[in-house]
């Protein structure tokens, strides 16, 4: 069983909405993830004003569900899941993978290794844990980073592989690889 | 199951919290919650009676962002260090009966007109007001003069290739038939026959926020071997309130402890359940040409929280003629029976104050929710006709 | 004439406090100096174990016999800095029960009440322990939080007339004609006494190395980690040959596991951290006492240093003493005028400073009795947090019992760190009783920015309200604090606590 969509966007935060917005704007059934509040919300009228916003404007959003997993083949992201709709699968064309750095665990970490639950994409960062923070609270640091490693168009890579329609935008993304171009879509 | 410390202290789950934003006694869902937990690990004496004005809407929850139980901590801690005497305060006869849905709905009913008119009687709402703390302006859900079960009896649904099993609940089958008819219409129409449960009781819900979790987690042991017994038989257990069946695919386990994960997957709103059948080609319904009919839907807390209000809207938008906008997540502030209770009453309505607002704005014919609460509160406040999903695709069938 | 305080000690840590209070309760004019604040040392970094004495029942029965009487000294005087948790020595299969049978009957010959407790039964009353264990023994082990301890002494010395300088360390030691009569402060003033007592910990020896005398002391580092809450209630011990990670201790509404113990140089005392190999080797052990510790947050990790004595300076180290240490220079190295106490633990400190005392005592030809063990310090007369006490006032009753009193909640009613329920009246009293300079020195009063956040949320808040009382901007105040945490944060940084960082970074880049 599945629910069909042109655009389904993992992580309702400012990048997510922001993605979700230009994607229905041209027309496309889209559909957003948003598992609990982003912290960019603080500067919205209310907590939830922009995914109401979206809601109005025919967006489907999942609020409060969170990205279990995906099935990909052949290069190519067939479907996700999601903790609320059990068994059925969100299928689409493209998916957009925007669901922020660790705070809102679109990077998990343990004591060894860094990884994104959701695709399993590549991850830059460093595998000496000594190496992830500055001893100085205020100076930059590395884990704020890091992240999923994007094809020169932007689209993530897994395993060494690009993911054909699966593009990555906001904190998601490492610092110095590309973010996707949604006007592509 | 403690995951308390997960909490970063981002405080967005205080942003969303309807009590909090009404009644400043209450400490928030993340002082009541992971940062009160860490203080009662210590010692039970730093139990918040405070937590009492929690409304179990799981609004918290569905904002956290590191996925902390916390309205089921809170629900937990009411029970496991709340003495009850002291959660149900001085009007432990109005919420006895307040939570005993069951028992008063098996005594009102028969003399059901009796019992309507007596209710709406306004000495009898000052008696009501004054001695047993159910506010006066609160009206009360009337009483139907014949059961569902009685009604159901007397159907004939055999017959049919297939079963589904209907956990109907106390308001199906005590006050409102009209919701049970129309959900064995619904099946019907997709060639499916409907069993009752061998014994149903109250799903619980009630019970719990008036703290009675043990009556609670038995009647919840009646339900879920019942549920065991039709899933046994192949049947899918289907319900029409979000709140009860949230109840027992989760708080049974979460809060209550029970064990109930051998049926949690086969017990599931209808909507949930037609939406799959249809997409899979199994089910087809043919709906009326001429059935016109604006709405307004709203996602009650419980159905939020379970994330399936895309299946309700989703069936509803299959309706040709029905002309639908989907209102944002606000609670209605009735709770339950939180909102029945003469104290309450003030938050109740200012919590609910946004909804309605935007209900009547909206210009709809009807608002449609899957929660009976919800219908009774936004019934009173806003005088528009609140209808079940279900009983819309009912009435919009060509049968 | 410049004032002559009968008595000058320098350090203030749980020794030098116990012995500050001890000195003033037997009316003896008494000045305690110390270079940082109140518990900066050891007695701020270790497990807040109050020992029953069977650890060291089969090893060192003198050392057991002493802690046992002062834990039940310590229960009544200081009861609201104790919690009587009981302990649990656990057998695991690989320790086999032959440890057990010499532990039970050495902790008798101790007077420590240990009874051997059915695995099962040991499972109902702590249920968090591993279900694996083949054995258990109840002791009177208890949860003391130090810097309530420490506190508590401090408060009542000035109570009974005692001073105390913070901040302020001591240059040298001034000897006139061979005899000790005063110190020299950093600052150049020089403060005499009849007799300085040397109680700086690891830091004595130098201290004492700078006026000729030669205390061979061999500094060990401990390495704790600290859990976000309480996992179990009661103290947990192996039952086997005391090593690394086999004590788990309820402080608060936290869990305290360690320790390590690893020689290190002298020159490291002063900047102690846990490195992220020794969070690994707690974390290995720590689970096989209580496995849920797997999946719970270790919220910082942390190090302090054991000033152990050699007993004889010329030996190779090996010679070394855990039990208390009296040293009379007078007699010893014929340097008059200067006393030394110094090993022993935060359980036998009061019983130190008794002895200390006494010698102080018979120096200044004073008969006047100890009456420590008599007399419950401020906040210790009995009161718990109840029901009916408001909310935003019951963490502040456990943290400071009976000094609850002295604390404006009308006005100052307000919580600012939710973690751990410190209000504006509770930061108040702090700063009025202790003096304070930053957070980190506030901390150690109130418990703010200990709990689950270490601060990210709330501490800004806390800083605009500490800026109205202390010489600092609340941005510098921010900063001095997250610098502190981040070095106990920093070695356990995955998990939710790598997300707690980015958040911290976050707030403070004024992204939310």
């Amino acid at each position: 069983m599945a629910m069909k969509f042109d655009v389904v966007i993992i992580g309702g935060g400012w990048a997510g909405c922001s993605a979700a917005a230009q994607l229905c704007d041209s027309g496309l059934k889209v559909a957003i993830v948003s598992e609990g509040l982003s912290l960019s919300v603080s500067g919205s009228a209310t907590p939830y004003a922009r995914l109401a916003e979206l809601q109005r404007r025919g967006v489907t959003v999942l609020r409060g569900d969170r990205a279990v997993g995906a099935l990909i083949e052949d290069g190519r992201v067939k479907s996700v899941h999601t903790r609320n709709l059990g068994d059925d699968a969100l299928q689409a064309d493209r998916f957009v993978l925007a669901t922020g750095k660790f705070f809102s665990r679109g990077l998990l970490s343990d004591k060894e290794h860094i990884w994104e639950p959701v695709f399993g994409a590549d991850v830059e960062y460093d595998p000496d844990r000594s190496k992830w923070y500055d001893p100085d609270f205020n100076k930059p640091q590395p884990f704020m980073k890091y992240g999923v490693k994007t094809s020169p168009d932007g689209f993530v890579l897994a395993g060494g592989a690009v993911v054909g329609n699966l593009l990555a935008v906001g904190e998601i993304v490492a610092e110095g690889y590309p973010q996707s171009d949604l006007g592509k879509l | 199951m403690n995951n308390l410390e997960q909490c970063l202290k981002c405080n967005l789950c205080t942003l969303v919290c309807p009590m909090m934003e009404v009644n400043p006694a209450y400490p928030g869902p993340k002082k009541a919650g992971p940062d009160g937990e860490r203080y009662r690990l210590k010692d039970p004496a730093f139990f918040d009676y405070a937590l009492k004005y929690c409304l179990n809407c799981k609004r918290c929850e569905v904002a956290c962002p590191s996925d902390v139980h916390i309205g089921d901590m809170i629900q937990s801690a009411r029970i496991k260090y709340g003495s009850q005497a002291h959660i149900r305060g001085r009007n432990g006869l109005r919420d006895w009966a307040l939570a005993s849905t069951d028992l008063v709905g098996s005594v009102a009913s028969p003399i059901a007109p009796v019992v309507n008119g007596v209710l709406k009687m306004k000495p009898v709402k000052a008696v009501m007001h004054g001695v047993l703390g159910v506010h006066k302006n609160r009206t009360f859900p009337a009483y139907s003069s014949r059961k569902f079960s009685s009604w159901f009896r007397k159907q004939d649904q055999s017959g049919f290739d297939k079963y589904v099993s209907y956990f109907h609940g106390c308001y199906v089958n005590y006050n409102y038939p009209e919701l049970g008819k129309a959900f064995v219409k619904l099946m019907n129409a997709a060639g499916y026959g409907v069993h009752k449960l061998e014994k149903e009781k109250c799903c619980g819900v009630a019970l719990m926020s008036n703290g009675f979790a043990d009556k609670a987690r038995s009647q919840g042991e009646v339900n879920l071997a019942s549920m065991r017994k039709a899933v046994a038989a192949g049947e899918q257990v289907l319900t029409t309130s979000s709140t009860c069946t949230f109840t027992m695919r989760d708080e049974y386990a979460d809060v209550l402890g029970l064990r109930n994960e051998d049926v949690r997957d086969s017990l599931m709103l209808a909507t949930k359940w037609l939406y799959e059948k249809i997409s899979e080609g199994e089910v087809k319904l043919k709906f009326r040409k001429d059935f016109r009919m604006k709405v307004v839907y709203h996602t009650a807390c419980h159905m939020q929280k379970m994330g399936w209000q895309v299946y309700s809207i989703a069936m509803l938008q299959m309706i040709p003629g029905l002309e639908l906008t989907v209102l944002d997540q606000n609670c209605c502030g009735i709770a339950g029976t939180f909102g029945f209770k003469k104290e309450n009453y003030e938050w109740s309505q200012e919590i609910g104050g946004k909804l309605f607002s935007d209900i009547e704005s909206s210009g709809a014919d009807v608002v449609a929710t899957d929660c009976e609460t919800c219908k009774w509160q936004i019934e009173m406040s806003t005088g528009k006709t609140v209808l079940n999903p279900v009983e819309i695709l009912a009435e919009a069938l060509e049968y | 004439m410049q004032k002559e305080y009968d008595v000058i000690i320098i350090g203030g840590g749980i020794t030098g406090a116990a012995t500050l209070r001890d000195c003033a309760l037997r009316g003896l004019s008494s000045l305690l100096i110390e270079r940082g604040d109140i518990c900066d040392g050891a007695s701020g970094r270790n497990h807040g174990l109050l020992h029953s004495g069977a650890r060291y029942a089969v090893t060192d029965r003198e050392g057991a016999e002493e802690c046992i009487r002062e834990n039940r000294i310590l229960r009544r005087i200081a009861s609201n800095c104790v919690e009587p948790t009981d302990g649990l020595f656990i057998s695991l299969p690989e320790d086999g029960l032959d440890y057990q049978a010499n532990f039970i009957a050495k902790c008798r010959e101790a007077g420590i009440d240990a009874q051997a407790i059915d695995p099962a039964e040991a499972l109902r009353m702590e249920p968090a322990i591993n279900p694996a264990i083949i054995g258990a023994v109840k002791v009177p082990d208890a949860a003391v939080d130090p810097f309530r301890l420490v506190d508590a002494h401090i408060l009542d010395a000035q109570r009974h007339g005692a001073e105390i300088l913070k901040f302020t360390a001591v240059a040298s030691l001034v000897k006139e004609d061979g005899r000790v009569v005063g110190v020299k402060t950093s600052k150049g003033d020089v403060l005499r006494a009849k007799e300085v007592v040397l109680a700086a910990g690891i830091w004595t020896a130098d201290i004492a190395a700078a006026a000729g005398v030669r205390i061979g002391m061999m500094p060990s580092k401990g390495a704790l980690v600290i859990y976000g809450h309480r996992v179990a209630n009661m103290v947990i011990n192996r039952c086997r040959k005391p090593a690394n990670a086999d004590i788990l201790v309820p402080g608060d509404v936290v869990s305290v596991l360690g320790t390590t113990s690893d020689k290190v140089p002298m020159d490291a005392c002063d900047d102690m951290h846990a490195t992220p190999a020794e969070v690994d080797l707690l974390m290995r052990e720590g689970e096989k006492l209580v496995p849920s510790l797997a999946r719970t947050r270790i919220i910082r990790a942390y190090a302090g240093v054991r000033p152990l004595v050699v007993a004889d300076p010329a030996g190779d180290g090996r010679n070394v003493s855990r039990g208390i240490v009296l040293l009379d220079h007078e007699e010893r190295d014929g340097v008059p005028g200067l006393i030394t106490i110094t090993g022993g633990k935060l359980t036998t400190a009061r019983l130190m400073a008794e002895m200390a005392t006494d010698l102080i005592c018979r120096k200044l030809g004073s008969t006047a009795v100890c009456e420590t063990a008599n007399r419950p310090l401020p906040g210790s007369e009995g009161r718990k947090p109840g029901f009916k006490d408001p909310f935003n006032k019951r963490a502040a009753i456990g943290r400071h019992g009976t000094e609850i009193g002295k604390m404006d909640f009308e006005k100052g009613g307000e919580i600012l760190c939710e973690c751990e329920n410190v209000t504006r009246a509770e930061i108040e009293y702090a700063v009025k009783n202790f003096g304070v300079r930053n957070i980190s020195d506030l901390r150690r009063h109130t418990r703010i920015g200990m709990g689950t956040c270490q601060g990210s949320f709330c501490i800004r808040k806390v800083a605009r309200v500490l800026a109205e009382y202390v010489e600092a901007s609340a941005d510098e105040l921010v900063y001095e604090y997250r610098q502190e945490r981040w070095k106990g944060m920093t070695p356990v940084l995955w998990g939710d606590t790598l997300r707690e960082a980015e958040y911290m970074h976050k707030v403070d880049g004024n992204e939310i």
